[in-house]
């Protein structure tokens, strides 16, 4: 690998996971890799519960009984398509996103209004159904970073995500250029306040380091003339507008051209460069595939970014339905993230209720991913990262919890989980083993031993013989919560 | 206490273990071929001195930290967030302490903190992650692993700990939510990460089944081994925590800040015994990238470091007020320090070399290290100039703080860099006779109380620990400053089991041992 490949793949993303994980691979032997080709269906890599379940997976937050049996009725083909179909935009949270942010602001409203629009995006991972969209939103949240704990303005939140939506899957180059005129993003990136003559590099150094090109493929001078033409943005109201008494329009050389540069030469000049759509084929491969790039793969992701023009859509179709996406080397290996976590478990278990809302947007940030607020401008690394001592029993406990319709702290939720409603759309819910293990593959990414499925079934059992076993008999519902909750404490639950 | 040179002691002479008539079904003899020997031998190589690292997030401002307050250019470069010079503190005739420093300043001059002025590495980098790793790995600026410095020391502790089994003990711990590349080593992460003791041990306590097969070595496979083993930590941890943390306490209180309440519980943990040897706790969020409205003399960089200096500063009296003072010393870090010149939104953007702080009771405290930043000859990007290197303060921690040997640490540090002198040097404890301190305990056999006696020539701290027979802690029984005199004090012994046990009395260098029998 060339070293300036390689610096900008550590400037991404799982950095951390990445360098232990190459560890690991150096030792595993080399074999031939499934391409970019489209994925066809063989005895080999059948379309069935896991190579559909691992599109559903990687595309959404786990998914319903009703979805897999949705995208088994269909081609992968078909399924891709329809995930990336355009949706309608949802209702805002409130008309109070087209009201003009208050100066001074008034604190205790903005929290209210911010908890509002973190249960209004979680409501709809929850809900929306058979759509790539709310991940892919998630995925641009953590891209272009902003927190609330510095754009305490709910409004501007809601204008970014709003964006993100909007311009979900279309033209990256595009999304880049808005997101340089996006309020929140100038004020997270003190970019409001960068001016001609008094320069502020935050925004143009984390442009280009963090969002279109990695460390390794612009120099100090780059940030420096990029800083300069990205002067005379002002945040106003709820929009910006571009001053040009603020302008630096001298002539700046950046990243080799040399002229009276602003914000389009910036963004044109960085999309001319190569390692351009390779930082983005690279984050795409990570977030979609796996933890460590194959680079053959991103090399072929960004030249296609390339030949559609940056456009989004026919990038994610060639990456989702490829041979490459759905080689099974890929299947559960990787550690969900809080939100395949927390979001994934209530659509697994049907549940729908704003309280779940609620408390599953707090579920997420004790697990260290609070909606609009990244710990830092490079967003959540993630991978193995989401897992430690505390935060791992500490999924284990709010899974449990949950089926027992309680919080985490004790707190009885406002909903029960219908266990014997889930059980039922199971066909095998009348043998106890052939439950067991259906309900274990609809739940883990990972296929369970033998002796844990022995142990799954005596917990479903307690004592009792296997042939008494049935949805009528005494305590069943007892008994699936105990079977539930042993699945979401294995450790296996963690992957996806 | 110096375990070290007891165990030696004790491995040599046979002292303690020929002392002992009869180890229950163990014989003297059948305990010195047992398998816990290797970990005794273990432990004997150890010194029992804890480093606690505090990372500022974000990249702290130097020249706004210790301020030049006899150069004009210093302060034609800020024009609204210089610090002016009446309102500094005074450190030297030409530099300031920035007035939220008091507890530093304190610290300073009673010797217990020391400076070292314009650290970083040639050709530094001024991305805040990037210059992390750099920091965390200990590494040149072109130069990428996947472990960090304090990692490669502690792997050297556990060297011939068969791949895959975690220490007994942990050897790392860090206060707060994330996981922090510099304890990562070779075999992964080396420690456990929690915010507060009491949830830990209740998240993990409520139950977790291990069940499950052999794991292919396939990537989900790799993954799930991955999962498994940080369960594992946290069953196999969780009870030594709880018990370090119940066992544990402070003697004075500490800031009500994020830093004071993650250092409280440091302090707590150690004087519980708890056997970590490296301690991480940061302020977080990238609080310290000030790219606008930073403030002078009050705002957000002056709060940032009331936060750090207040909590260090309470750390180190509880350390003190513990009997600790002299077993832990910590230091600061800072991806990189700010621009010389302020920007537009009366902040700074990223800069280079730095000061840094290294703190405890055993640190060569008073000193500041190198000299005043030259503010007239920059690095081209207006930035400035490198005095020491950082891993010379690495070093220092390594070779002076825990003795670890030269070739090892250039190992570490992947080359050598010269020390500067910050740590007194690791001197081991001298082991006496019982008879010299008069040390009694009684009765003995006991059962939940004993009664322990000593008299002391002059004031001392004192400790007096309980060690099961492979010299690992069962207990803290005793801690703290003690005047001249004969002491009586009745400790409860806790939930122990029946069977043999060290009772070790340490007096500020020296210290001894007699043998407890519990009975139930």
């Amino acid at each position: 690998m060339q070293r300036r490949e390689f610096l900008s793949s550590i400037a991404e993303p799982f950095r951390q996971g990445l360098a232990v994980l190459e560890q690991i691979m150096a030792g595993v032997p080399k074999r031939v890799q499934a391409g970019l080709e489209p994925y066809v269906p063989s005895p080999e890599v059948p379309w069935d519960e896991r190579s559909a379940g691992h599109l559903l997976h990687r595309a959404g937050f786990q998914f319903t009984k009703a979805e897999l049996e949705w995208a088994l009725s269909r081609s992968p083909q078909e399924v891709v398509e329809a995930l990336l179909q355009d949706l309608p935009l949802p209702e805002p949270p409130g008309t109070w996103v087209g009201e003009e942010p208050r100066y001074p602001p008034d604190r205790v409203l903005d929290a209210q209004r911010m908890a509002e629009l973190q249960q209004w995006w979680f409501r709809l991972m929850v809900e929306r159904e058979r759509s790539l969209r709310e991940k892919m939103v998630f995925f641009w949240h953590n891209h272009f970073t902003t927190d609330k704990d510095k754009v305490y303005t709910p409004q501007y939140h809601y204008i970014q995500n709003d964006t993100f939506r909007r311009m979900v899957w279309g033209n990256l180059r595009a999304l880049t250029r808005s997101m340089v005129s996006d309020p929140a993003m100038l004020l997270y990136l003190d970019n409001n306040d960068n001016m001609a003559g008094k320069p502020n590099e935050n925004f143009a150094r984390e442009l280009l380091e963090l969002f279109t090109l990695g460390v390794g493929n612009y120099t100090e001078w780059d940030v420096v003339a990029a800083t300069r033409a990205l002067t005379g943005w002002r945040v106003v109201g709820l929009r910006s507008i571009f001053v040009p008494q603020r302008f630096d329009d001298g002539v700046k050389t950046f990243l080799g051209q040399t002229g009276r540069w602003g914000t389009e030469d910036v963004i044109r000049i960085i999309f001319e460069q190569p390692a351009c759509p390779r930082f983005f084929a690279r984050k795409l491969y990570r977030f979609f595939v796996y933890a460590v790039p194959d680079e053959n793969i991103v090399e072929q992701l960004a030249q296609a970014l390339v030949a559609h023009n940056f456009e989004l859509k026919p990038v994610l179709r060639i990456l989702l339905g490829s041979a490459h996406f759905f080689d099974p080397r890929f299947y559960a290996a990787q550690i969900k993230s809080p939100l395949d976590f927390i979001v994934g478990l209530l659509r697994q278990l049907g549940i729908r209720h704003p309280a779940a809302y609620a408390y599953g947007v707090r579920a997420a940030a004790a697990l260290q991913l609070e909606l609009f607020n990244p710990p830092t401008v490079e967003g959540w690394k993630g991978h193995r990262l989401w897992l430690t001592s505390m935060t791992l029993p500490l999924r284990q406990r709010i899974a449990e919890a949950l089926l027992e319709g309680r919080t985490v702290e004790g707190a009885q939720l406002p909903f029960t989980v219908d266990v014997l409603g889930f059980a039922r759309q199971f066909a095998s819910h009348g043998q106890a083993r052939a439950f067991v293990r259906e309900v274990a593959r609809f739940l883990l990414a990972y296929p369970i031993a033998a002796e844990q499925e022995e142990w799954l079934v005596s917990e479903l059992l307690q004592g009792a013989p296997e042939y008494e076993w049935s949805l009528e008999a005494p305590n069943a519902d007892v008994r699936i919560r105990l079977l539930l909750k042993a699945i979401v404490r294995l450790p296996e639950y963690q992957l996806t | 206490m110096q375990r070290r040179h007891f165990l030696k002691q004790t491995l040599k002479a046979g002292v303690v273990l020929s002392a002992l008539p009869a180890l229950g079904r163990f014989s003297a003899q059948a305990l010195a071929h047992a398998p816990a020997l290797g970990h005794l031998r273990k432990l004997t190589e150890q010194s029992d001195r804890v480093f606690v690292l505090i990372q500022l997030q974000g990249g702290n401002d130097g020249l706004n930290t210790l301020v030049p307050i006899e150069n004009p250019l210093y302060y034609a470069a800020r024009p609204t967030i210089a610090i002016p010079k009446e309102q500094t503190l005074p450190l030297t005739p030409t530099l300031g302490w920035h007035p939220a420093l008091v507890g530093f300043k304190e610290l300073y001059d009673r010797g217990e903190l020391a400076i070292v002025q314009g650290v970083i590495y040639p050709n530094p980098d001024r991305s805040h992650f990037r210059g992390t790793d750099i920091w965390v790995t200990a590494t040149d600026a072109d130069v990428f692993l996947g472990t960090g410095w304090l990692g490669r020391y502690l792997e050297t502790l556990v060297a011939d700990l068969p791949p895959g089994e975690i220490p007994s003990e942990p050897l790392a711990v860090q206060i707060g939510a994330a996981s922090s590349l510099v304890v990562q080593g070779e075999r992964g992460l080396l420690g456990l990460s929690f915010r507060d003791p009491r949830d830990f041990y209740r998240l993990v306590s409520q139950g977790a089944e291990g069940v499950g097969g052999e794991v292919p070595n396939t990537l989900a496979g790799q993954e799930l081994r991955f999962v498994r083993s940080i369960a594992q930590a946290a069953q196999r941890y969780a009870e030594l925590v709880r018990r370090a943390s119940e066992q544990g306490t402070n003697r004075i209180a500490y800031p009500d800040t994020d830093l004071g309440q993650k250092l409280r519980i440091v302090a707590r943990l150690i004087s519980g015994g708890l056997g970590a040897k490296v301690y991480v706790v940061g302020i977080e969020r990238n609080s310290f990238d000030t790219h606008a409205y930073q403030g002078g003399v009050t705002g957000i960089h002056a709060s940032l470091l009331r936060e750090l200096s207040d909590a260090v500063k309470a750390f180190l009296d509880d350390l003190r007020a513990l009997g600790l003072a002299d077993r832990v010393a910590g230091m600061t870090f800072s991806e990189f320090g700010r621009r010389v010149q302020e920007n537009a939104s009366k902040g700074t953007d990223h800069g280079t070399a730095a000061p840094l702080f290294v703190f405890g009771g055993q640190v060569l405290g008073g000193r500041l290290h190198g000299q005043d930043p030259d503010l007239a000859n920059l690095d081209p990007r207006g930035d400035l100039l490198m005095q020491y290197d950082y891993r010379q303060v690495y070093a220092a921690a390594l070779l002076q703080w825990f003795g670890a040997p030269q070739t090892q640490v250039q190992r570490i540090l992947l080359r050598e860099f010269a020390p500067l002198p910050l740590f007194a040097v690791q001197t081991w404890v001298e082991e006496a006779p019982p008879e010299v301190f008069r040390f009694e305990i009684s009765p003995n056999p006991a059962s939940s109380m004993a009664t322990l006696s000593f008299a002391l020539p002059d004031q001392a701290s004192v400790e007096l620990l309980l060690l099961d027979l492979q010299g690992r802690l069962v207990g803290n029984l005793l801690q703290g400053e003690y005047p001249a005199g004969d002491h009586r004090v009745s400790v409860r012994l806790g939930p122990i089991s029946s069977g043999f046990y060290l009772c070790r009395l340490r007096v500020g260098r020296r210290a001894t041992t007699r043998v407890l029998q519990v009975l139930r």
